[in-house]
């Protein structure tokens, strides 16, 4: 076989890839209002955003929303990945194939089920609706990343620490803590990206009293293709970008 | 055998986890079933009764467009394997060292976008006022700009576009552990390009591309993103419907049996997909 054909054809690929991405980057900052046309270097649709109250207030909506979904999960995950991990117990194989029917089940008959339970229990739409919302689909993947670090993990570490005289507490805090932490940190990360890039739960679940990011982004783009969704979407491109490299990040740097 | 203080700490690590599979997996889930079975006789009496069920078979609207999903979802799975099949092959086996962590790396940044911005970068080519069709007008292939958006094939670029990671990556792990005698067995023993691909290559990836398949159906079947922003006025996606009930219409029984139907009949097409492919959900999930 010739060798420029697999080249060629996985540059076409890679190009389709990045394409889509990198146009959205470039203009936003476009000075131009055009779709194609080059006007010039310019912040201007960065400077409209942070000018409009409404739209700042939904992004610290979102980061704040982000950041308790993702630390809620996180310590909730931890928890059932030690017992996943450490205990041996009936039903224990079906918990973890729930975990995986929950992250494969389509996301708009978990957001249904959630909205009927909400309203069937009173419980008003807004922050705290968002926030279980979020930690149901969150969850399942901070359980998973920290599995598979202690799937790795040594057993003879926690025994030897037994043996030299630490308690549970002083064992858990010494030795499974820091061996656990990268995953940790990394689902901590993916919990937050995902909470933050999520619209189809959040269109059901979020109430008018408490707007975020993704949704305004979302009902922008359904009434018009404007500039500053650009900026948006560049803002929102770039915080997934650096926290998943974070996790990324992390996960390898621990497993040397 | 379990002494009780074991007992105790599993308990507690549980706890938080088992409140969260009853109180917000079961239980919703549940509910929506139950919702789905209810009937609206007038504005403050139910009964229970399968209307909302009957209304998807005997509505054409209903089933025709749950059709459509499907078929336009087991294509998109089947090009999205096609386009993704070489790339696995070249990152598993023709790259070595540093380019094929490079590839693969440059092949998993794209997927860390959410699905609404790699959405709406579709979005900016292909529209109307867009850089595609600025580019067909520049070199003289089109008169006056061209629509590519709102239709089906910009419905299955960006559905193709949204799973291409989620096939490479089992892909690339299953053609990793196949070994280089095996390909030359097969061409040794007189076996063509198409033959060994055939008889030895796709034998040997069956459980990379089995659960590939799974996941990008799967994704593709529920999405809802994609088909409402790409899609035009005709091509309606089954999330939509489901949509369309709870929100708009507010009929919460038929939206709710819709959702359960959707999740019930894509289980029965993942299920007939492995018995067909003769893999189980455990290996291939890994």
């Amino acid at each position: 076989m010739s060798r420029w054909l697999p080249r060629a054809y996985l540059t076409l690929v890679y190009l389709l890839l990045y394409v889509p991405i990198g146009i959205l980057v470039l203009f936003s900052f476009n000075d131009s209002r055009s779709g194609y046309t080059w006007g010039g270097l310019s912040l201007r649709w960065y400077q409209s955003l942070f000018n409009n109250n409404a739209m700042v207030e939904a992004m610290w909506n979102s980061l704040w929303l982000a950041l308790s979904a993702a630390t809620v999960s996180t310590v909730i995950g931890a928890l059932t990945a030690l017992a996943l991990h450490r205990y041996r117990f009936r039903g224990k194989k079906m918990l973890n194939g729930m975990l995986f029917v929950v992250m494969m089940s389509p996301e708009i008959v978990l957001a249904i089920s959630l909205l009927a339970l909400f309203l069937l229990v009173g419980i008003q739409l807004g922050y705290v609706s968002l926030l279980l919302a979020h930690v149901t689909f969150c969850l399942p993947f901070v359980v998973i990343t920290v599995m598979a670090r202690l799937s790795g993990f040594d057993e003879r570490l926690p025994e030897a620490a037994r043996d030299l005289g630490a308690s549970d507490f002083t064992m858990t805090r010494t030795v499974l803590i820091p061996v656990i932490m990268p995953a940790l940190l990394a689902g901590w990360l993916l919990g937050f990206t995902l909470s933050l890039d999520d619209v189809v739960v959040s269109t059901f679940v979020s109430g008018p009293s408490y707007e975020i990011l993704p949704l305004r982004i979302y009902s922008m783009v359904r009434v018009g293709l404007k500039p500053e969704v650009n900026a948006l979407g560049t803002l929102l491109l770039v915080f997934s970008l650096v926290m998943l490299m974070l996790s990324q990040w992390i996960l390898s740097r621990s497993k040397r | 055998m379990k002494s009780p203080a074991t007992r105790l700490s599993l308990i507690l690590l549980l706890t938080p986890f088992l409140l969260w599979i009853v109180l917000l997996v079961i239980l919703p889930h549940l509910q929506m079933l139950r919702v789905s079975f209810q009937v609206r006789e007038s504005w403050d009496t139910l009964s229970w009764g399968l209307e909302q069920y009957a209304n998807f078979f005997s509505e054409s609207y209903y089933w025709r467009t749950f059709v459509r999903t499907g078929v336009m979802s087991l294509f998109t799975t089947f090009l999205t394997l096609l386009i993704a099949f070489p790339i696995a092959w070249y990152i598993a086996r023709l790259a070595s060292g540093r380019a094929r962590g490079l590839l693969f790396l440059a092949c998993l940044i794209p997927f860390w976008a959410s699905e609404l911005v790699r959405t709406y970068g579709w979005m900016i080519l292909l529209r109307e006022s867009g850089l595609f069709s600025a580019w067909l007008q520049a070199l003289g292939w089109s008169d006056g700009p061209v629509e590519m958006l709102y239709n089906d094939a910009a419905v299955i670029i960006g559905l193709v576009y949204n799973g291409l990671l989620f096939m490479v990556v089992p892909l690339v792990t299953t053609l990793d552990g196949m070994e280089e005698n095996l390909v030359e067995a097969g061409y040794d023993l007189g076996g063509g390009h198409l033959t060994v691909l055939r008889e030895v290559v796709v034998p040997w990836a069956m459980p990379g591309i089995v659960s590939g398949c799974i996941v990008v159906f799967m994704l593709t079947l529920g999405s809802y993103l994609t088909p409402t922003l790409m899609g035009g006025k005709d091509s309606a996606w089954f999330t939509q419907q489901i949509f369309t009930q709870f929100i708009t219409r507010f009929n919460w029984e038929q939206g709710a049996a819709l959702g359960a139907l959707l999740l019930g009949l894509s289980s029965l097409i993942v299920w007939a997909g492995l018995k067909l492919t003769g893999q189980s959900l455990r290996k291939v999930m890994g």
